[in-house]
């Protein structure tokens, strides 16, 4: 199950008087509920089950413009964009992480100067938009975040 | 009784500095002291983040677990005879403008590693402390940006004082030499690291004034790279070299950019990467 399946069954759920759903997919249980608007919903897996690398934990509310509500982060320098502060270290964040205001996203270095960009935002790293080790430009856009308020 | 025996011979005990640090200075006003660390630079962005510190502040260790260059690599850092020390800044600079203090840090260096010992060190681009073609310091500076500004930057320095050749991996032996190395004696890290900071605080001032334009003109006097064929490397997307740029190092632009002339004539301006110097005119 991946967000957009998360989002389709929101979007099946809308016009509909269902207050309470549940659904049970390779280990991950999706229980919403709700009274007269959406709520919070939970997404969850077993406590025994193992991590997958595309495991999310994301608090999601449903959004009626999407894509204008995105928060983009831009590179405040002209540099080289890295997603992990060395090679062999994990990355920062991947798409569908959730982020905390002040966590770091990514490196971007000039004249080895590491520039750590942090999310200004609480929210869900949306859309990666620069591939690791790519130079990227003052002000080009390196994630787009959604916020959760 | 001492577990490094060299600390406290002629290279020095660094914890002497913390009761003499630079009065009045900004830089070197406070200096702490550890014996053992993994990183002098994630020291200082915890203290900055977590107590708040203010800009000056020096940590400076006798050794370092977890020393690093570019990426994770490794600096080696043995105990009793080097300098490991970071510096807490929060210039009131916007982050494109925030490269200048690559520049400031190794003209500091320097200048404090030429006055006191005499040896005639030089900066390759855009921050390595050079003794001829061999490396005897380095410098890495982290910095934390949060909507659009500086929020600090520990700005990291290691240098080899009083190493001997044989401490050096095997990798890098016949690149890397140590200040002892080249003066024939040991060097007394204590008043080094004095010399340095206080160069450091005279730049940092002049840099707090205002004045880019002479901080990189002062590089350009003690830079070794210009008017030599260079490679220089980028990392690619999976961590591994991605190919190189070779051509004519001809100078740094303002914002302190390696200017290159390829073979073809076209000039390419590269923000960061490894160099390596091919053949000196």
């Amino acid at each position: 199950m991946d967000l957009d399946e998360i989002r389709h069954i929101l979007e099946l759920l809308k016009d509909t008087d269902i207050t309470e759903f549940q659904i049970e997919r390779e280990g991950i249980k999706l229980k919403i509920k709700r009274e007269k608007f959406f709520a919070p919903l939970e997404v969850s897996r077993p406590a025994q089950a193992p991590p997958a690398p595309d495991r999310r934990e994301a608090e999601e509310r449903p959004q009626e413009e999407e894509e204008t509500n995105l928060v983009t982060i831009t590179s405040p320098i002209v540099g080289v964009f890295y997603r992990s502060p060395s090679p062999d270290a994990p990355h920062f964040v991947e798409e569908g992480s959730t982020v905390k205001k002040g966590q770091v996203l990514c490196i971007v270095e000039a004249m080895k100067l590491m520039n750590e960009i942090e999310s200004d935002v609480d929210g869900i790293v949306r859309k990666i938009l620069v591939e690791n080790g790519q130079p990227v430009e003052y002000g080009e856009p390196l994630f787009l975040i959604e916020p959760i308020s | 009784m001492n577990e490094h025996p060299m600390v406290g011979q002629p290279g020095g005990d660094l914890h002497e500095l913390t009761t003499r640090p630079l009065k009045g200075r900004i830089i070197g006003g406070r200096i702490l002291f550890l014996k053992e660390t993994a990183s002098t630079n994630d020291d200082v962005l915890r203290m900055g983040r977590d107590r708040g510190c203010k800009e000056g502040l020096v940590v400076v260790a006798d050794y370092q677990s977890h020393g690093r260059g570019r990426h994770g690599r490794k600096w080696i850092s043995p105990p009793g005879v080097n300098l490991y020390f970071t510096v807490l800044l929060r210039p009131p600079i916007p982050p494109e403008e925030a490269t200048i203090l690559s520049l400031m840090a190794s003209v500091a260096v320097v200048d404090g590693i030429r006055r006191y010992t005499g040896i005639h060190a030089s900066i390759k681009w855009p921050n390595d402390i050079m003794i001829g073609d061999k490396k005897v310091g380095g410098i890495l500076m982290e910095a934390r940006t949060k909507g659009g500004i500086v929020e600090m930057v520990a700005l990291g320095i290691g240098i080899n004082v009083n190493m001997h050749s044989g401490m050096f991996d095997r990798e890098i032996r016949g690149l890397a030499t140590s200040l002892k190395e080249e003066a024939g004696q040991d060097i007394h890290r204590p008043d080094l690291l004095r010399e340095i900071l206080g160069q450091m605080d005279y730049w940092y001032n002049e840099l707090l004034k205002g004045n880019r334009g002479l901080i990189i003109e002062e590089w350009r006097r003690r830079d070794s790279t210009m008017g030599n064929e260079v490679v220089v490397q980028m990392l690619g997307s999976q961590g591994r070299p991605a190919g190189g740029i070779r051509g004519l190092a001809e100078d740094i632009d303002e914002r302190g950019c390696l200017v290159i002339r390829l073979s073809s004539g076209a000039i390419r301006r590269v923000s960061s990467g490894d160099v390596t110097i091919l053949r000196k005119d």
